[in-house]
């Protein structure tokens, strides 16, 4: 195995068709369950050689239910021992703990808990895992014994299942009862509320029974007297099962993050989950500096190109757009590049050419003028820049004008009047990516290339734009232009959000509230509205006067910082991002 | 102190009649005037609106406590006793015309905000009054029969909100009449005819366009003392094109006037935008012309619905979505490519299509739909085009399916308009990741519809406008009246179209506007200026957030400066120049060549003050701030 092998597949979603079928095995949990455990069990007797025996019943009846969900855990599992086997360190115990946590949550949902429901959910929260952890082979030691944490977590793991599988075989078996999801069906027939239809009924039968149950096989009295507090317990019943469903039907992923130094995370995301939420449960875990510039990046090796993902977007979303045998990356790292349009939104706002320095104080005003208002208006960007012929490896120049409604050039021969601007391509179906080392790939004119493709092209293909720009600015003028004209106001959003879990995060005890407050207000735009010509106001006195008041020796440190930043731009920016990362910033003269 | 003989002529006697005379004293004030006057004419009536004009000096005696001395006013004063308001045929940016009182001896700034406070529009500093372009003579022989609507007999009232009934101001709905008039102010306007369109003035040059900024009125002085007549003719537009706090559900006349005045700019080019866009903006005034017929009114969408009824009801969806099979199925000419090649009709092969859920699938025969289909195509996230030709009977559904290696290109050849109507509303919401059971498809399938007999009509020449069929040449401006046929044009917007077909009436107005705002040359305002130190003619753009400054010669902004970087900025009234300070020791300084140097000044001023109203105070006008900013050494 080569060094090519450490960037194999790390994150599967399962192919479409799969999820088409997901939706007819939703109506059969148990099958799934069953399936589930099956397939741990599976796994429980290949890692543990010194059980040869294994109860009969936990076996091969279960497995005959073949389904696709059935033949990804397979898969799953085939890779899981195999990187063991490799004695690849996998994150199996964070896997572990990630379920659990799942456990936890699905366990308050229930309105009475009791374990076995609360076990049968996780099982049926498992089951709708559609990710395979594929683990590549690390270049080999050749197979040591398994590393003894591992396996260890792993019979954890297997004892643990093996009784969940009995208590909730128990409730499987007299969840079949036929009265049951009869009266189930009528329950929900009795609710007014409840515009279910009978394909409802169906589902909240398989999730709800378990809980239901209790109630039903308890009550031995004639149903007439019960009838009517039977619905209303049905009733809230169904909101459970509700919450249930939606729970259930929640896709999980196990992805793979990479970080800078090479190594790299395994954790579970639910498709539910933004951009930001699975940052912030990163940087929880990695314990590293917070600052709103780590980032989520997509590398796609066989195109040679990357994009950030933006804060709000679905990761899960985006990682489907890969396909199965994808070398595609995720990279969990720190990226000043992000958040530069809003540090210094006076070298991406004003259509300038040159780079250069603004007060705070204009920076906030420039920033709340630009996307504080009903629409955001796209920045005027226009230049040459080079294209790259379809099929070609040549480049050629053209004038191209960037407009809310998409990237125009001017065609040959004609002024740069409106009218006749030839559409280039509408930014609803695309995103931008930062092509790498095209000069020698492509034989672009630069290395400064951007990409504009349909995230799901994921192969070479004639629907991929290519662009080049002259120098680096120009590049990330274009780039951060075409985020603006495709997101708008929600970029600006993502930063304020980004900013202010970093003032979160970072613990200011020891200082009064005001004066954190007077440091937050660089990022909180809307704390500053008159920004008229004639306020040349004293908005420095005002806060920094707050900072003089404050007693400790930290905040004087702080607030002598900040009187100085507002002589020099440098401290600014100290101010603004009071982590080590920031310097970082300040060697790359643009950003 | 001597008393000595006053004339005053009193309006509500006629014309005619002779002045009537007063014996007063110097010392004597206006009001004691005013009593006297009342007095003599011997009329009983409600004389609290009617006060003196001075004709000589051009003003009103409004300040009643103040004596004839300290007004300076002698015998020969010609005075005039009169309503303060009076009827104003007021021009509104959807081309009606409304005769209503407005006040004529307060500053225009005033005089704006109690006709938008009769018209129900909020946030009045956004508009203003300008003298129209004249018409020619002959023309306006012809349009003499033109409509005018009456708002004169609402009572003057002085609450700061007027009471609202059934949605709208009380006095709308005193008679039918008057509920006519706010259906003509709330209710977009069905698009114009095509020669409407061409008749109209189009500017043609940058300078063109500068003209127009010479015609508003000035905000800190009266309609009198502009040279308005009662029963004279003003438009009402809106001016700063900075648009605080919209909100459909309190701004129904101004969002409905605000979309007239956008629509009249793209469609006369006093914007410029490229064809994609023309094409987007046709394509939404048609399905605003088209949901607001079937909408009464602008109706906010109602929110009052409870969350656990809305949860259930998507769920309903959903579920039924995924139980009970929405399908349907028929008999399709297929073709598909990887790459696209030329296309040629013979490529098609013939299949037996089953629509379910968002995908489509492809047997041999119908016989074999019950095994495995040759193929499923799931339609989430494709792009769907028409390619439609009524007369040649083309129907073809273009699909681009996103897919690893690239797009796939799938062309769907329909036999009937039926067929063409169903499936193309399946794809189309399918794209969305809505399934058939969505609420919208019947709508969907509609709205294909009508836009197809649309493309019947406009192909047989030019079909009379009326309410079911729209020319689209009506749609977009003149140029493209040359450009395209109608018929080569509806299949342009109705690309378009697909997009924007299912927002409801207010969502669709919001997104005219907000594409609107985002064209680059949106809220510019063009004067014709002399820059101190320049021999030529350039033309200075006054912006939202910045002025610019425009070559004539290479028609190209050569110049920015924005307003936050702005330090003062001055007029020296007695050589008429403007004189700006910008940070970093920046002065520059202009003449003013097509409006006069009060208009720039008001425009600067007043942009700065739009941009302090700020959420907290957003109900109370800061009129004194206003201006303080704009009035130059008048208000001082």
């Amino acid at each position: 195995m080569d060094q090519l092998s450490d960037e194999e597949v790390e994150v599967k979603g399962e192919e479409e068709e799969e999820e088409e079928d997901s939706d007819k095995e939703d109506q059969d949990l148990d099958k799934m369950f069953g399936a589930w455990l099956g397939e741990l069990d599976k796994l429980t007797q290949s890692l543990d050689e010194s059980r040869p025996e294994e109860p009969p019943q936990r076996k091969a009846p279960l497995r005959q239910d073949t389904n696709m969900a059935n033949f990804s855990y397979r898969f799953s599992i085939y890779n899981i021992n195999e990187a063991l086997n490799q004695g690849e360190n996998v994150d199996l115990d964070a896997l572990m703990a990630d379920l659990c946590s799942i456990e936890q949550e699905l366990g308050t949902v229930n309105a009475k808990p009791n374990s076995a429901g609360g076990m049968a959910r996780l099982g049926l929260t498992d089951a709708k895992v559609r990710a395979s952890v594929s683990v590549t082979p690390l270049n080999p030691p050749p197979s040591p014994p398994l590393p003894y944490q591992a396996s260890l977590s792993m019979d954890e793991a297997a004892r643990q299942t093996s009784s969940h599988s009995l208590t909730s075989r128990h409730h499987r078996r007299t969840g079949s009862v036929g009265t049951v999801s009869e009266h189930e069906a009528r329950s929900i027939v009795h609710s007014s509320r409840s515009s279910a239809t009978s394909a409802s009924g169906a589902s909240v039968n398989s999730a709800s029974s378990m809980d239901s149950l209790d109630s039903v096989l308890c009550s031995d009295e004639p149903e007439g007297q019960q009838e009517e507090q039977a619905a209303k317990l049905k009733a809230d019943n169904i909101r459970v099962a509700l919450e249930k469903i939606k729970e259930a039907q929640v896709k999980k992923l196990v992805i793979r993050v990479h970080l800078s130094d090479e190594s790299s995370k395994t954790m579970m995301v639910d498709e539910r989950q933004t951009v930001r939420q699975v940052l912030d449960s990163l940087l929880e875990k990695s314990h590293c500096g917070y600052s709103p510039d780590w980032s989520l990046v997509e590398t796609i090796n066989e195109l040679q190109m990357e994009r950030i993902f933006e804060d709000h977007e679905n990761l899960v979303e985006n990682l489907q757009n890969w396909t199965r045998d994808s070398q595609n990356r995720l990279m969990f790292t720190e990226r000043i590049e992000k958040y530069a349009l809003f540090k210094n939104p006076q070298n991406y706002l004003l259509g300038r050419k040159e780079t250069c320095e603004m007060a705070e104080r204009n920076k906030e005003a420039l920033l709340e003028e630009c996307f504080g208002g009903s629409t955001v208006s796209v920045p005027e960007m226009e230049g040459v820049l080079w294209l790259k012929e379809d099929g070609k490896k040549s480049w050629k120049k053209r004038y191209f004008l960037l407009r809310a409604s998409g990237i125009y050039y001017v065609p040959k021969g004609k002024a740069k009047a409106s009218r006749d601007l030839v559409c280039f391509l509408q930014l609803d179906h695309v995103n931008v990516y930062h092509g790498q080392d095209y000069k020698s790939k492509y034989k672009a004119p630069t290395d400064y290339c951007m990409v504009l493709k349909h995230p799901q092209i994921q192969k070479k293909s004639q629907y991929i734009k290519y662009l080049c720009c002259d120098d680096v600015r120009t590049l990330q003028q274009w780039i951060n232009s075409i985020r603006i004209a495709k997101y708008g106001k929600q970029l600006y959003i993502n930063f304020q959000e980004a900013m202010r879990r970093t003032e979160a995060a970072y613990d200011w005890s020891s200082l009064s509230s005001s004066s954190i407050k007077s440091g937050s207000s660089s990022s909180l735009p809307e704390s500053q509205s008159n920004h008229s010509s004639q306020s040349d106001s004293g908005v420095s006195e005002m806060t920094s006067s707050g900072h003089t008041r404050s007693q400790s020796a930290v905040s004087s440190i702080f607030s002598d910082a900040w009187r100085r930043g507002t002589q020099g731009e440098l401290l600014n920016s100290l101010l603004m991002y009071p982590y080590i990362p920031v310097f970082k910033g300040l060697q790359l003269n643009w950003f | 102190m001597a008393s000595w003989d006053l004339a005053v002529t009193v309006e509500d006697l006629g014309s005619d009649a002779p002045a009537v005379t007063l014996s007063v004293a110097s010392d004597l004030h206006v009001g004691g005037v005013i009593l006297k006057l009342v007095e003599k004419t011997q009329i009983k009536r409600d004389w609290s609106d009617h006060a003196i004009w001075w004709e000589q000096k051009q003003q009103w005696l409004l300040r009643t406590a103040w004596t004839l001395e300290k007004y300076g006013i002698h015998a020969d004063a010609r005075l005039l006793f009169m309503p303060q308001h009076k009827p104003l045929k007021l021009g509104l940016p959807n081309g009606k015309t409304l005769r209503l009182k407005a006040c004529f001896s307060r500053p225009v700034f005033q005089t704006v905000m109690g006709i938008c406070k009769i018209l129900d529009i909020r946030h009045p500093e956004e508009l203003s009054l300008l003298r129209p372009i004249e018409e020619k003579k002959k023309k306006k022989d012809k349009d003499s029969a033109e409509e005018i609507y009456d708002l004169t007999e609402v009572p003057l009232s002085s609450a700061s909100r007027p009471l609202l009934y059934d949605g709208m101001p009380a006095h709308f709905a005193d008679s039918p009449e008057m509920e006519a008039v706010y259906k003509m102010l709330s209710v977009t306007q069905p698009p114009p005819a095509p020669e409407v369109i061409a008749k109209q003035y189009r500017p043609a040059s940058v300078v063109d366009k500068a003209h127009i900024n010479g015609r508003w009125l000035d905000s800190s002085r009266c309609l009198m003392q502009q040279g308005i007549q009662e029963n004279d003719r003003v438009w009402l537009r809106f001016k700063y094109f900075s648009f605080y706090d919209m909100d459909p559900k309190y701004d129904v006349v101004r969002l409905t006037q605000l979309y007239e005045q956008a629509r009249w700019a793209i469609l006369l080019e006093d914007i410029d935008c490229t064809e994609e866009e023309m094409m987007l903006f046709g394509a939404l005034q048609y399905h605003i012309s088209k949901v607001s017929q079937s909408e009464p009114q602008m109706v906010s969408s109602n929110a009052a619905m409870d969350d656990l009824d809305s949860a259930l009801q998507s769920l309903e969806v959903k579920l039924e979505g995924e139980s009970s099979s929405h399908s349907f199925t028929s008999t399709i000419n297929m073709i598909s490519y990887f790459r696209p090649k030329r296309l040629t009709l013979k490529g098609y092969k013939q299949y037996w299509f089953k629509f379910q859920d968002t995908s489509i699938s492809y047997f041999k025969s119908k016989e074999e739909s019950i095994g495995e289909p040759i193929q499923q195509i799931n339609l989430k996230g494709c792009e769907v085009a028409p390619d439609v030709n009524v007369t040649a009977q083309k129907f073809l559904i273009r699909l681009l399916i996103p897919a690893p290696e690239g797009m796939n290109e799938v062309y769907l050849r329909c036999e009937n308009e039926e067929q063409y109507a169903q499936w193309m509303a399946g794809c189309r919401l399918a794209s969305k990741g809505k399934t058939l059971a969505d609420s919208s498809f019947q709508n969907e399938i509609q709205s294909i519809r009508s836009f197809l007999a649309m493309q019947k009509k406009s192909s047989h020449g030019n079909a009379p406008t009326n309410d079911e069929s729209i020319n689209t040449h009506s749609l977009v401006s003149p140029r493209y009246h040359k450009k395209y046929k109608a018929k080569q044009l509806t299949p342009r917007i109705l690309d378009a179209y697909q997009n924007v077909a299912q927002l409801s009436l207010t969502d669709a107005v919001m997104r005219f506007l907000q594409i609107w705002q985002a064209l680059p040359d949106f809220g510019l305002s063009y004067v014709v200026v002399r820059f101190k130190g320049s021999r030529k003619d350039e033309v200075l753009g006054i912006a939202p957030n910045r002025l610019i400054r425009i070559d004539l010669a290479v028609g190209d902004v050569v110049k920015t400066w924005r307003y936050n970087n702005m330090k003062q900025w001055n007029v020296n009234w007695d050589i008429r120049q403007m004189a700006i300070e910008f940070e970093g020791n920046i002065n520059i300084a202009f003449g003013c060549v097509t409006a006069d140097c009060k208009i720039v000044h008001e425009f600067i001023g007043g942009y700065i003050f739009m941009s302090t109203r700020s959420r907290a105070k957003s109900d109370t006008l800061n009129e004194e701030l206003f201006h303080k900013l704009t009035g130059g050494h008048e208000a001082l």
